[in-house]
């Protein structure tokens, strides 16, 4: 079957997460965004993983549904149109930082596990080296490769995906503390890595670029702190819904069962250009070059953002396709399509709630709505200019300026329609 | 005949390849003691007839073990021609090799667990006294003053066929004088001794013994470092190692390498400031001034916070959360990880706090002072049976060792012991049902641990006797980076690129309590502050609990403002960060 995945994100457990986040609202945020399997999130913190094995119970082999009576409390709350059903999958990420010769690395890393046994494994090594009680997602002064072992040794079926491989601070191939390559920072074991998740700031066509990453399969998750932003990346797959045939369609390179990803449109990532956020000096690449790294305003050295260090690290013209290219498809976040097409700035506004409500309810879950729904019924329901809106992010036709050093970028759908200023403003991008 | 060591200065050299008899060397710190004595060793070890070690004394097991680890690339003959181990295990090698009783060994933790059972109207407080009182009585060579304590304490171990430590060279003194030293200085006609400023009476007799006989003796450390008078050490023995070895050389150490010029500068002052003629001797080597930060906290929990603030700030933020909010400041260069930084503490009270300040942050952190190997949870019991297999009856085996899965166990084990290596018949042990069940709560990694010291034991009488004298240690632990909580004592001889010293307040550090002695108290701060090899941060709490304002240890009047930077109130969050402005030196 064809079902989306979302499987790095956080639990109220987590540093600057919001402190409702449950699994009933993690099932709720999972039913109304379309995705069917849901990754729990911070699995070794004792008391999320207790709440996680209260909560769920098994379902298809490495996969686990909300028990009956919990469900029952949220699904009042889950309109029909949003049916189909979702799946939890054991998940957490670490953040790893240590010394490798003479640098500080920070990498952070996605862990998969099929089972609770092999979560309860790991978790009770992970408690005798770090406090995994502290932070949903633990800080462990432990190399990736031996937590990549620890990972192995928990079950055969445990996996490890490095995360958003190229956010600047805290990732595998980050310019501020990462590697240069995969095989330098899993050494021994890399040859178990077969994935890797590209991040928001990065698209697959930016990833096919380094030839080296030919053999990984690339994924794409939220990392939401918050049930909103759940879905706003994800994988797809086209196999049976169960752990193994998930851990398969991305080991085996044969195996036909990844069928895409949900992307960001990368500029609208926290790290795409370069630059000082407190400076509020956005750079590009070729600026940055100008600039020889340097911030106009304070003259220091500005944080390199994605597009820089791909293109540092990058062995092959933009255009060309990678080893294990799959179809992908650039979403905007439904919310933020209604708030840019109602003129509105911010996307929590209750108007903007109420149209999304309103077209989840009548057409089908968010991601339904962006990638599947016509757009004369998404006219019906919420309004031509909203169809219109959707329509160009399906075409591609959008102004961003781009994210950089922390801050988001900023999606611009219909840019005739802003003042003059803010025009002058963006061309400066 | 061996090349002179390039790798050493001019006076290295000379110390290491000394050819007179008696050699002490003062050895301040970062000036390279265990480099040189290590190519002191190989440079004597070169000088050894057929059958001949040279006997290295190490102040902990770990040292001997980095000694051991050193030695192995600078010498390859090191397994036949050099021993090197703590006091108490060279003692217990040369006992259990001699024909004397068999006996076990006694750790305190171990030593109080008999008197428990043996002495049961002793409190736990009283019985912890007994064990310190006489275990220093004996550390000061002093048995004869014990009284009634020790007799209670002796005679309760060897009633039930134990050694402590300090027994393991009292016999060994006596096994000597009994006739076995000849045969001893034949084996080990050099005896080098490291960390000679916190020898104690008991182990300098011995050393003056095999000297008597004819050993030579090299003895290296450092009189300001002296800490463990209050244990029976006394830095007195290292000033008269020229008159108890009458025609020694004295030979000095004095190039600094560790330690940036300014921490030099404050820690040399700390000590010039209790007595003048203890002015360390040292040259400068590093130019670069390092940093030496003096911060006063409001409160012991406003200390730990700024303690873990500054760990996340040196660290480079720890979380995307810190670098988003502005909280470390995405232009501060972070260069160091967990592992490269430490905080130190005169009294144990002074940890809660830190720990809990570290447990809300989630950066890593690792405390000493754990149980013995032996004394783990599970890991106990598996030795009292295997006590029990090598035919060492056992005060603490209760009734569940009578039981019939387990005695069967024991019985089968014991038939055969003498067939099988110490794994085989470990592994053996481990796959009982009766004896698992006895083991209940031993951790894999502590399973893991005995293993690996299984295949390195002959007999299991000495693999017993190995696991007595070990901590736990996980190798995983050595892998993972964790920033380091410990007593200032705990930090001897280790090096941090960062420290931290908590605390700093005056009736603290110098620690005010009955028996304390100021001036070690000074070589402690000392000892300290010569362990950074890149910043040293001192803290202290104007107010502690309730009560009282508190005022900064009179210790740090005696350092130099100008090497200072104070820190007074919190940084303000959100804020970019200072830079402070650098020493140019
Ligand atoms: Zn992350
Ligand atoms: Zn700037």
């Amino acid at each position: 079957m064809r079902f989306s995945a979302d499987v790095h994100l956080h639990s109220r457990y987590s540093r600057a997460t919001s402190k409702d986040l449950d699994l009933e609202r993690l099932f709720l945020g999972a039913k109304l965004k379309g995705i069917q399997v849901v990754g729990t999130g911070d699995a070794m913190h004792p008391r999320w993983l207790d709440e996680i094995e209260e909560k769920l119970e098994p379902a298809e082999s490495g996969l686990y549904s909300l028990k009956p009576e919990y469900r029952r409390i949220i699904e009042g709350q889950v309109p029909a149109s949003c049916a189909a059903p979702v799946r939890f999958l054991l998940s957490v990420e670490i953040s790893n930082i240590y010394k490798r010769r003479e640098r500080v690395r920070k990498v952070h890393n996605c862990v998969f596990l099929p089972d609770f046994a092999a979560a309860r494994r790991l978790q009770a090594r992970l408690e005798r080296i770090g406090n995994i009680a502290s932070d949903g997602r633990p800080i462990l002064g432990l190399d990736s490769r031996d937590l990549l072992e620890l990972v192995l040794d928990s079950s055969p079926q445990s996996y490890l995906i490095p995360a958003h491989i190229w956010t600047p601070w805290f990732s595998a191939l980050g310019s501020k503390s990462g590697f240069d390559s995969i095989e330098e920072c899993y050494g021994d074991l890399s040859g178990q890595i077969f994935a890797l998740e590209t991040g928001l700031s990065s698209d697959p066509p930016m990833n096919w670029r380094l030839s080296r990453l030919d053999p990984y399969a690339l994924v794409s998750n939220s990392d939401a702190h918050s049930p909103r932003n759940l879905g706003r990346e994800a994988t797809l797959y086209d196999t049976e819904l169960s752990f193994d045939a998930i851990r398969r369609a991305l080991a085996d390179p044969l195996d036909p069962g990844l069928a895409g990803t949900i992307e960001f449109f990368p500029e609208e990532g926290k790290y795409h250009f370069d630059g000082h956020r407190l400076c509020k000096a956005r750079l590009s690449p070729e600026e940055t070059a100008r600039r020889k790294g340097l911030c106009p305003v304070c003259g220091a050295a500005v944080t390199i953002g994605v597009l820089s260090r791909v293109e540092e690290l990058a062995d092959r013209p933009a255009g060309e396709r990678g080893g294990r290219a799959r179809p992908f498809t650039r979403l905007v976040p439904l919310a933020e399509i209604a708030a840019s097409s109602l003129g509105l700035s911010g996307s929590e506004t209750k108007s903007v709630g109420g149209i999304c409500r309103a077209l989840v309810e009548s057409l089908g879950s968010e991601l339904s709505v962006l990638i599947e729904s016509s757009l004369d019924d998404i006219a019906r329901v919420a309004g031509e200019r909203i169809a219109e809106g959707i329509g160009r992010v399906r075409a591609g036709e959008v102004e961003i300026a781009p994210g950089y050093d922390g801050e988001y970028g900023v999606v611009r759908l219909f840019p005739e329609a802003e003042s003059a200023e803010s025009r002058g403003q963006l061309a400066l991008f | 005949m061996a090349a002179p060591f390039p790798e050493l200065n001019a006076l290295q050299l000379a110390a290491a390849t000394y050819a007179g008899r008696h050699l002490l060397i003062q050895a301040g710190p970062g000036t390279g003691k265990t480099h040189t004595l290590a190519h002191r060793i190989a440079f004597l070890a070169e000088r050894l007839d057929a059958g001949q070690r040279v006997l290295a004394v190490t102040f902990t097991v770990q040292a001997a073990a980095e000694m051991r680890g050193r030695l192995e690339r600078l010498l390859p003959s090191f397994e036949r021609s050099v021993k090197a181990s703590t006091f108490h295990g060279f003692c217990l090698e040369l006992l259990r090799s001699g024909a004397g009783e068999p006996f076990k060994i006694a750790p305190p933790e171990t030593a109080a667990g008999l008197l428990a059972r043996r002495v049961p109207g002793l409190g736990d407080r009283d019985r912890r006294a007994l064990i310190a009182r006489s275990t220093l009585q004996k550390s000061l060579d002093r048995r004869d003053d014990g009284g009634d304590d020790l007799a209670l304490y002796d005679g309760t171990l060897r009633s039930l066929g134990y050694l402590d430590y300090e027994d393991l060279i009292i016999e060994t003194i006596a096994s000597l004088e009994g006739g076995a030293l000849d045969a001893c200085v034949r084996s080990f006609p050099f005896l080098c001794v490291d960390e000679y400023q916190d020898i104690n009476p008991l182990q300098h007799r011995l050393v003056k013994l095999l000297a008597r006989a004819g050993a030579r003796v090299t003895a290296i450390g450092d009189a300001n470092q002296a800490i463990y008078g209050f244990r029976g050490s006394d830095a007195a023995i290292f000033r008269s190692f020229t008159e108890d070895f009458p025609g020694a050389e004295r030979l000095s150490l004095r190039e600094s390498y560790r330690t940036p010029v300014r921490l030099v500068a404050a820690s040399s002052q700390l000590i010039a400031a209790g007595d003048a003629r203890r002015l360390p001797d040292l040259v400068l080597v590093r130019r670069d001034a390092g940093r030496l930060v003096v911060h006063r906290a409001a409160s012991e929990a406003a200390e730990a916070e700024y303690v873990v603030h500054q760990v996340e700030r040196l660290v480079g933020g720890t979380s995307l959360y810190s670098l988003d909010s502005g909280r470390v400041g995405t232009t501060a260069a972070g260069a160091r990880s967990f592992g490269d930084i430490a905080v130190l503490y005169r009294v144990n009270g002074r940890r809660r706090r830190l720990e809990e300040a570290f447990r809300r942050s989630g950066i890593p952190y690792r405390t000493s002072g754990d149980l013995p190997l032996s004394r783990l949870p599970g890991v106990h019991d598996l030795l009292v049976a295997l006590d029990l297999v090598a035919g060492r009856p056992s005060d603490e085996a209760d009734e569940r060792f009578s039981g019939e899965e387990v005695r069967r166990g024991i019985e089968a084990l014991s038939r055969i012991r003498g067939a099988r290596g110490v794994p085989a018949l470990l592994d053996e042990a481990l796959g009982m049902p009766g004896i698992r069940a006895l083991m209940g709560g031993a951790g894999e990694e502590d399973i893991e641990s005995l293993r690996r010291r299984a295949l390195l034991a002959p007999t299991l009488e000495s693999f017993l006797d190995d696991v007595a004298l070990s901590r736990p240690e996980d190798p995983l632990d050595r892998r993972s980076e964790r920033v380091a909580l410990m007593t200032l004592h705990a930090a001897k001889g280790l090096e941090f690129p960062t420290i931290f010293i908590v605390g700093c307040e005056e009736g603290s550090i110098p620690l005010r309590t009955s028996g304390s002695d100021e001036e070690e108290e000074r070589r402690l701060l000392y000892v300290a502050m010569t362990r950074p090899r890149e910043e040293l941060f001192i803290t202290w709490a104007a107010h502690r609990g309730a009560v009282s304002e508190e005022l900064p240890s009179s210790f740090l009047s005696a350092i130099d403002d100008s090497l200072v930077e104070h820190e007074a109130a919190e940084r303000k969050r959100g804020g970019k960060d200072r830079q402070l402005p650098l020493f140019d030196a």
